[in-house]
Order: C-alpha cells, then sequence, then structure tokens
C-alpha cells in the first residue's frame, strides 16, 4: 500500500498524540490525517469517512478503544487499526489484538517505531536518513 | 514498714556475755507472777519484756514496735489462743517474731496443735532461769536472721521487679521497633509506587517534548548557530531526562521483580558487534579508540539478549564517559570454567578503593567525572548489577587511580531458562 493514498483516522484524547503522530505520518508520506479527540468522535468520523487506517487510544472519555474497535470490526469494513497504549495497559493491549487489532505501538512511541508498524502491516514506507 | 518501727539493737551477739541479748519481749497471758519473774530473770539482759493481757493489747505493740520475741502463756494458747496466734501471723506476715509456749507438764498434749498453729519453741513451766536465757538469746537471733532474710528477700524481689520492668521495656522495644520497620517498610513500597508513577507520568510528556523538538530542528535547518545550538541543548538535556526516566523505573521494575529474563540461545558474535559498533560515533566523537576481541569467545551461549546488550552498553557509555582523548577501550568475550566473561577495560581516571565496594549500589556518583560534561543518573551500574544478578552471574571491577578500570560480567552456563507460560511471556513482552 502507498502512504499517499491512504486515508487515515487517528483517535486520542491527547493533542500532543494527535498533532506528533499526524506529524510523523506526514513525515512518512501520508496525506491530511482525520482527527477526533475521543471515541463517540472515533466512531462517528469513522462511519461517514470510512478510513484506511484507525490509530486507537484505549482509554478515552465517552467511548473507549475497545468499544470502538469492536464496533468497526462488527461494522465488517476492512480497516487496519492500530492500537495506542500506555504500559500500564500491557493486558489491554493483548485484549485488543484477540478483539481484531492489526497491531500495536506503546505510548511513548517514536518515529522510527510508528514507521516500523505501518512496514509490517504492508506500506511502502521510505525510511529516510537521519539528518 | 518495719523502718518506722522503734528497734533496739542486737547485733551484740559475739561478746562473751551472750547473756546480755538486746530485744524486745512480748508477754501474753494473764498470770502477771510469771511475767513479773521473767522480767526479774531478764534483768541482767538488755531485753526488755513488755506484758500484755489481751489481743488487742498485744496488737498495739506489734503495731508500733520491732517485736522479737512473743511468749504466749498456756491458757492463751487453749482455744482461742491457736486461733490468735493464726490471726496474728495473718496480720502480721512480715514481722518476724519468735513464737514461744509457756507450758505446764501436763498440758504437753497441746504441743503438737501449738506448733501446727506456728510456735516456733516452748518452755515448760516452772522453767529454769538459764533455759529461758538460752531461748531468748535463741528467739532474738531467729527474728534478727528473719528480718535480714526479709530485707534480702525484699531486695530480690524488687531485683526481681526491675529486672521484670526491663524485660517488659525490651518487649515493648522490640514491639515498637518491628512496628516502626513496618512503617518504614511501607513508606518504602510507597516510594517505589510514587517514582514509579512519577516516572511514568513524565514520561509521555517529556517524550512529546522531544518529539516536538526533533520537528523544530528538522523544520528549521537554515536557523543562525546560537538559537540552534539552544534548540540542540533541549534536546539533549530532555533526551538524558528521558534515559533517567526509563532507568528509574528499570530499577523500580527489577527490584519488584516486575522484569523477569527472556534467555534464549544467542549466537555472540552477530549479537555483540552491532552493540559495540552503535558505540562507534560516542566514542569517535571524544578520541576514543576501541577493540572488540572475540578470537575466544564461545560461539552461543544462553542469556537475554536485550538485557545483556543493555549491561555492555551500560559499560561502553561509561568507559567512554570516564576516559579521556586518544585513550583506548578494550572489550574482550571469552569462556572461563563454564562461565561468559565481559570485560570491559578503559585507560580512564580509575577508582578509588573506598568507592569499589559502593560503586553498583543505587545513586551511586563516584569521584570520578565524566570527561565532557554527560550526565549520569548512578543508576546503570545498579541495573547492570541487577541483570547480571538475574542471569545468577557476578559483576566486578578491578581498578587503579590514574591507570584505568576494568569491568568484568561473568554469566553461568546455565541461567534459569523461563517457566512462564506463553501468555505470560507475550504480556511481559509487551510490558517492556
Amino acid at each position: 500500500m502507498l502512504p499517499s493514498e491512504t486515508k487515515v483516522l487517528i483517535v486520542d484524547d491527547s493533542v500532543h498524540v494527535r498533532l506528533l503522530l499526524r506529524a510523523t505520518l506526514d513525515k512518512l508520506g501520508f496525506p491530511p490525517v482525520l482527527q477526533a479527540a475521543d471515541g463517540e468522535e472515533g466512531w462517528q468520523l469513522f462511519l461517514t469517512e470510512s478510513p484506511h487506517l484507525v490509530f486507537l487510544d484505549q482509554i478515552m472519555p465517552r467511548m473507549d478503544g475497545a468499544e470502538v474497535l469492536a464496533r468497526i470490526r462488527s461494522h465488517g469494513a476492512d480497516t487496519r487499526v492500530i492500537v495506542l497504549s500506555s504500559v500500564a495497559g500491557a493486558e489491554k493491549i493483548i485484549h485488543a489484538k484477540e478483539m481484531g487489532a492489526d497491531h500495536y505501538i506503546l505510548k511513548p512511541f517514536t518515529r522510527e517505531k510508528v514507521a516500523e508498524v505501518l512496514s509490517q502491516l504492508g506500506w511502502e514506507i521510505q525510511v529516510e536518513a537521519d539528518s | 514498714m518495719e523502718g518506722t518501727k522503734l528497734r533496739m539493737e542486737t547485733s551484740d551477739f559475739s561478746s562473751d556475755s551472750w547473756l546480755l541479748s538486746k530485744g524486745i519481749i512480748l508477754f501474753l497471758g494473764d498470770q502477771m507472777n510469771i511475767a513479773r519473774q521473767m522480767r526479774r530473770d531478764l534483768a541482767q539482759t538488755d531485753s526488755r519484756l513488755i506484758s500484755c493481757r489481751t489481743e488487742k493489747g498485744v496488737r498495739r505493740i506489734l503495731d508500733k514496735c520491732a517485736v522479737d520475741i512473743l511468749i504466749l502463756q498456756d491458757r492463751s494458747m487453749a482455744r482461742p489462743g491457736v486461733g490468735l496466734l493464726h490471726r496474728l501471723r495473718h496480720s502480721y506476715p512480715d514481722d518476724p517474731f519468735f513464737t514461744l509456749l509457756l507450758i505446764s507438764p501436763e498440758e504437753h498434749e497441746y504441743l503438737s496443735a501449738a506448733f501446727e498453729a506456728g510456735i516456733d519453741d516452748f518452755i515448760t513451766v516452772p522453767y529454769d532461769r538459764l533455759t529461758l536465757l538460752g531461748q531468748v538469746r535463741t528467739g532474738i537471733r531467729s527474728a534478727t536472721l528473719r528480718r535480714q532474710l526479709t530485707s534480702k528477700n525484699d531486695n530480690l524481689s524488687a531485683a526481681v521487679t526491675s529486672y521484670e520492668g526491663a524485660f517488659n521495656q525490651v518487649g515493648a522495644l522490640a514491639h515498637e521497633l518491628q512496628e516502626k520497620n513496618q512503617q518504614l517498610e511501607q513508606l518504602n513500597s510507597l516510594k517505589d509506587e510514587m517514582i514509579d508513577i512519577v516516572a511514568h507520568d513524565l514520561r509521555n510528556p517529556m517524550s512529546a517534548v522531544e518529539m516536538y523538538l526533533d520537528y523544530l530542528i528538522e523544520a528549521l535547518p537554515n536557523l543562525p548557530e546560537e538559537p540552534k545550538s539552544f534548540l540542540l541543548n533541549a534536546k539533549t538535556l530532555v533526551a538524558d531526562g528521558l534515559t533517567m526516566l526509563s532507568e528509574l523505573l528499570d530499577i523500580s521494575n527489577f527490584e519488584t521483580g516486575r522484569i523477569k529474563l527472556h534467555p534464549d540461545i544467542v549466537q555472540l558474535k552477530p549479537f555483540l558487534v552491532p552493540i559495540v559498533e552503535r558505540m562507534n560515533l560516542l566514542f569517535r566523537q571524544k578520541g576514543i579508540h576501541y577493540d572488540l576481541n572475540l578470537e575466544e569467545a564461545p560461539e552461543t551461549w544462553i542469556l537475554d539478549k536485550k538485557r545483556i546488550g543493555q549491561v555492555l552498553e551500560n559499560l561502553l557509555t561509561n568507559a567512554a564517559k570516564f576516559s579521556q582523548r586518544d585513550s583506548r577501550v578494550r572489550v574482550c568475550v571469552s569462556e572461563h570454567d563454564q562461565s561468559l566473561n565481559i570485560s570491559v577495560e578503559d585507560e580512564g581516571q580509575g577508582i578509588p578503593g573506598s568507592e569499589i565496594s559502593i560503586i553498583f549500589d543505587k545513586f551511586h556518583k563516584g569521584f570520578a567525572k565524566p570527561t565532557a560534561d554527560e550526565s549520569s543518573t548512578g543508576l546503570g551500574l545498579a541495573i547492570a548489577k541487577q541483570i547480571v544478578e538475574q542471569h545468577q552471574g557476578t559483576i566486578s571491577v578491578q581498578s587503579r587511580i590514574g591507570e584505568g578500570s576494568v569491568f568484568t560480567v561473568r554469566v553461568p552456563s546455565h541461567p534459569p531458562l523461563p517457566n512462564h507460560t506463553e501468555e505470560s511471556l507475550q504480556v511481559a513482552h509487551v510490558a517492556q
């Protein structure tokens, strides 16, 4: 898959995670991404926009990541979901994989980690030489 | 109570005139002629005889004086006499007076009851004077001895009481100590929790700051020198802070047993070479030469790759930190006595003997200072020690001031293999 042809949705209640992930994806060649600050908003955006890839935080107000993931999977869409989680939620990650997440990224994340996970999921990531 | 009573001196029994016994003798009876005769017979002695007719009179005297001998005339011994003696002994349990019963020959059948009631001796009337004087002497001596015994007993029981007091005090102190220890343990684990929480909560914002700085540095390649160096300084400081946080989390995870090893059969060369090469930049910056000697290294070893790699990185970083330009760092890997030995030798400042024993303690920052003002948490070696010890191995250091140090890690050939289930292994991996 080509990053430039991928519609991405980031669902996370931390504005810094959204901004930094957006900047990271921009560097990796993705087009401007969609963003949601909680699960409910994320789910609504998913329904209207049908993204190819969703970055999904676990603990969020209104609707948590597990619920959004369950809805995405029962919706039947072929969307890739990468769960974002803190170290404290290790069991939650395993649970998320059982629930149908494609991969996970631990916070705090690095650009390299994001690139690595996306490569593993089949995106053609150009790793630029670090300045 | 005895001290308040009037006492006569009764100590002088050693003189030739043994008759001169000093004491207070109390006579209870109704035959005053006998009492008078006795007073006359005792006149030559230093004893004083007081006569009473009633129990009440006797009590009055006993309340005031330290009586040595109580003489009971036979008729008072016959009922209620036995009861009387019982009552007196009961009322004056600490009074050491000697009881002497006056009895006529035909009343000798009472003697057994009288002894049972607690008399000490008897005199048959009519008595002869010498027998009386002898009995008086015996009685006074006996009362004196009893008095001494009582006082010794008092001392003894005072000693026992004070011993018991001390014993109870020690018990109470031990209890207090135990409670204090529990409190300290609680405080300590509270402290660990705090460190854990703070480190976790600081890590996310600091990582975000680090990434923002990365993007700024990338986005502004044409900044003038000074603002650019400020950005780079900020990035270095944040990175150092993050290293400290992750070391704090590491040590706290090791101490609470949350980090478990994941040993595996590891090809040593492909494992070790990249670690040393990653340090290349750091060594080059400081003009330090390094050798990696794998000639005597075994092909494979069982160890936790990630963790032993962390130990080696730490030792190499330290060697770089504390070495001068143009010095040499040698890494040598070999097998000795069924152990893998990894030694890192530098030509740095060396470690004073007094620090060798504490250099692996938490937060230890030694006498040696980094040669290029690098930061140090004092946790790296403590973590290395935890990791090596979890491999059942040892880490040690030999050093000479001004010549350098050699750190040696020994990993025995059979570190414990993990006994986790697949699932717990997965959780542990994820948690890391």
